[in-house]
């Protein structure tokens, strides 16, 4: 019976709290089997639950979790902040502080990167402003990007969930006016079950708790001339423990010289600076 | 019907006040455009077939214009023959304009000749078709009263074929243009004087065409019709006692029925694009479910996962006496198109295809697209939404049709229309020093532009617009241009 538990190969707490919730409770392969079940199998009574739990562990193999790596955001600074990226099979927040903070920019940019292994990009259009052409100069696959166009509420999720739970997607993007911890958590599992990258774009302020992986916050700052000054804070990150102080970023146009541009970390609103310069 | 093509283009363009100018189809040759087919009211206005599109332009301004399709419209020629052949079972398309039907026998179940004849002309007007219709006693006759006539439908009475052909002009007996020339400069200007000349003398002066065309519409010389086949779709069909209103049992009898239908198209290596769902009804016409599948599928399992949603929210109370099952469309099973070197799992193209086929169905074909960049430099123009379903599943390569305009930046939203916003300027061609936008006004620190568009002349809006890249002083920046047109100040993309 031990051996039969500990071989379960997945430590998914998510799991677990499903199928405890579900079914009759199930032996944690954290703990020890309790002394009064060590000798299952002698009376028909245990081969029955054993049995039981056989096809308990075999349902639970439709929940196997695809394991996470990290995707580089393409701001290099802000991937050494995060400890290499955003997760994969994960759901991320980016809230922009205002109407033209780069939050889709951003979000476009991990995208591309997540979908470097010929995976699919899904966009669900709630906001019908997205301009093609420019996703060109951020470097999404364009080939490879399809567009849901969808108002905001169940169905915008729902295209997302579904989205997610699929393995040919590399990256869904739904911008959202607010974001609600339920579906948040729905999309989560989704992108367990589907090794994806989801990414909300929540637009204002979001202040509750979150289900997401990691919550980020773009703010703009003044600049000058045509270079846009980005403030990012690391509001909530699920790999690393301690969040990194805020960055602030000289946000180009075109995806490749981001990591040209230097960062300044914001402790004391220091003035941005570039190298040598 | 004479216009078929004309008729077919203008059907697919829809909207009827807007299709109803005058119009013609044009193709491709040497660098221009050339007119192929002229429709009536063009005709009337002076526009000939072999002018170039400029020439025929300069008559009619309004002229309309639509590419020539010759397999769209055999296409659907071959499925007005299928329509047809509730009239008739020996239909022919004749390839490019006409039906044949060999309506012997059949006349008496429709109450004559004439109502047989009135209510297929009725049903092909219905579907916005000009046509001539002629019923005589030979193919010959038939064909020659329908080419030569302006009345929608003339009826020979049976034996009076000579004397009806009589005043037609030769041309009408399907001859070669060259020939039917020849008899002019003879002075052979109709049929009734071409019968007027001894039989045996024709073949040895116009060849053996002109006697055979001549038997033939005579009925000297039997002329047969071929039958056209529609081809076969696979079906399933299940007839209820009686009505049906519970969403339960006709799931049971369609998931039945699905597995009847797809059995043997896996026999046949073949899969399901496309499948009907009819719901027959007791007094009211029957239900349609259409399916559009992405991709080959004969699992029965997701193509119902697909039904119910649909099958849900349609309403049964009326009582549901029958269902049939259409496999509309098949194709070679796996024959996804895709790329030889692939490196996708085949079970990613699988899940993919699966997941467009769910979106589309619940959210509609309208909802599920992507995106083509076009080659146009009005901001809004740049590119086109296309459905899923028109392009299929496939991931797409950029072709060499892409756009490589080296253009400034674009922002990643633009806003579906232009928000007028007021604006400070402090040189009458310069940039905005402060702009009002969403009722707060902001300073403006940086600007970059102008980028002057003018285009869009030849739509016959004229676009001229400043675009300026301005960064206010909270750091947002923005996509505004002046209208050189009127002088007003819009908001149109954020860079976001």
């Amino acid at each position: 019976m031990s051996a039969l538990v500990s071989t379960m190969p997945f430590h998914a707490p998510g799991v677990y709290a499903q199928s405890h919730a579900r079914r009759a409770p199930l032996l944690d392969a954290g703990q020890p089997p309790p002394a009064d079940k060590m000798h299952v199998g002698r009376s028909p009574d245990h081969r029955a639950r054993l049995a039981e739990l056989t096809r308990q562990i075999a349902s639970l193999r439709f929940h196997w979790r695809v394991p996470s790596r990290y995707c580089p955001t393409g701001v290099a600074w802000l991937d050494t902040a995060l400890g290499g990226g955003l997760l994969t099979a994960a759901v991320h927040e980016l809230i922009a502080a205002s109407d033209s903070a780069p939050a889709y920019s951003l979000a476009m940019r991990v995208a591309a990167q997540a979908a470097v292994g010929g995976k699919w990009i899904v966009y669900i259009d709630t906001t019908r402003d997205l301009y093609p052409p420019a996703l060109l100069a951020l470097g999404v696959p364009l080939g490879r990007l399809i567009v849901v166009r969808s108002g905001y509420g169940a169905e915008a999720f729902w295209a997302a969930e579904q989205s997610l739970r699929c393995h040919a997607v590399a990256a869904v993007l739904l911008p959202l006016r607010n974001s609600d911890p339920l579906s948040v958590r729905r999309l989560q599992l989704a992108a367990e079950t589907g090794g994806g990258i989801g990414l909300l774009i929540c637009a204002g302020l979001s202040g509750g708790a979150t289900f997401a992986a990691s919550r980020l916050r773009l703010d703009c700052l003044p600049g000058r001339g045509v270079a846009r000054r980005v403030r990012i804070t690391v509001l909530k990150q699920r790999a690393a423990g301690q969040s990194p102080d805020p960055l602030i970023v000289e946000w180009p146009d075109a995806a490749d010289p981001m990591s040209a541009y230097a960062v300044s970390v914001d402790r004391s609103s220091a003035p941005c600076c570039r190298p040598g310069g | 019907m004479p216009y078929l093509s004309i008729d077919r283009a203008r059907r697919a363009a829809g909207r009827e006040g807007e299709a109803w100018r005058p119009s013609v189809l044009t193709r491709p040759a040497g660098g221009v455009e050339v007119v192929v087919e002229v429709c009536p009211q063009a005709r009337a206005l002076g526009v000939r077939p072999a002018m170039t599109i400029g020439q025929a332009r300069a008559s009619v301004p309004t002229l309309r214009t639509w590419p020539y399709a010759a397999h769209q419209n055999q296409v659907w020629l071959e499925r007005l023959a299928g329509w047809a052949l509730r009239f008739s079972p020996i239909v022919e398309p004749v390839y490019p304009n006409t039906l044949l039907l060999d309506i012997t026998g059949c006349a008496r179940l429709f109450g004559g000749e004439e109502h047989l004849a009135k209510q297929a002309v009725a049903g092909l007007a219905r579907s916005g078709l000009q046509v001539r219709a002629a019923v005589a006693d030979t193919v010959g006759a038939a064909w020659a009263l329908a080419v030569n006539t302006t009345s929608t439908l003339s009826i020979v009475p049976v034996g009076q074929t000579s004397a009806w052909l009589a005043p037609l002009p030769p041309a009408a007996l399907r001859i070669d243009a060259r020939l039917a020339e020849q008899l002019d400069m003879l002075g052979i200007r109709t049929i009734g004087d071409l019968l007027m000349l001894p039989r045996a003398t024709l073949p040895a002066r116009f060849g053996s065409q002109l006697v055979l065309r001549v038997q033939q519409a005579l009925g000297e010389v039997f002329e047969g019709v071929v039958p056209y086949r529609p081809p076969d779709i696979p079906m399933a069909r299940q007839i209820f006692d009686g009505p049906l209103a519970e969403p339960l049992p006709l799931r049971a009898v369609i998931e039945r029925l699905l597995t009847e239908l797809l059995e043997p198209l896996r026999r046949s290596g073949r899969g399901l694009r496309r499948l009907a769902c009819v719901l027959y009804r007791e007094r009211a016409a029957p239900l349609v479910i259409v399916l559009s599948l992405t991709r080959t599928c004969r699992d029965t399992g997701h193509v119902g996962a697909l039904l119910w949603p649909r099958l849900e929210r349609t309403d049964l109370s009326a009582g549901i006496v029958g269902v049939t099952l259409l496999a509309r469309r098949t194709e070679a099973f796996g024959s996804m198109p895709g790329d030889l070197f692939d490196r996708r799992e085949p079970m990613d193209i699988e899940a993919w295809g699966n997941l467009i086929d769910r979106l589309v169905a619940r959210l509609g074909c309208e909802a599920v697209v992507r995106p083509r960049l076009l080659d146009d430099y009005q901001p809004e123009r740049a590119f086109r939404y296309v459905t899923v379903a028109q392009t299929g599943g496939a991931p797409e390569e950029p072709s060499a049709g892409t756009p490589q305009m080296v253009l400034p930046p674009r922002p990643v939203r633009l806003l579906p229309r232009p928000l007028p916003v007021s604006v400070l300027a402090s040189a009458p061609d310069g940039p905005p020093v402060w702009l009002t936008f969403r009722g707060r006004g902001q300073t403006v620190v940086g600007a970059c532009g102008p980028e002057r568009l003018e285009t869009g002349w030849w739509r016959g809006a004229d676009i001229r617009r400043d675009y300026f890249r301005v960064t206010i002083d909270t750091g947002e920046q923005y996509w505004v241009f002046r209208d050189l047109n009127t002088g007003r100040w819009y908001l149109h993309g954020l860079f976001a």
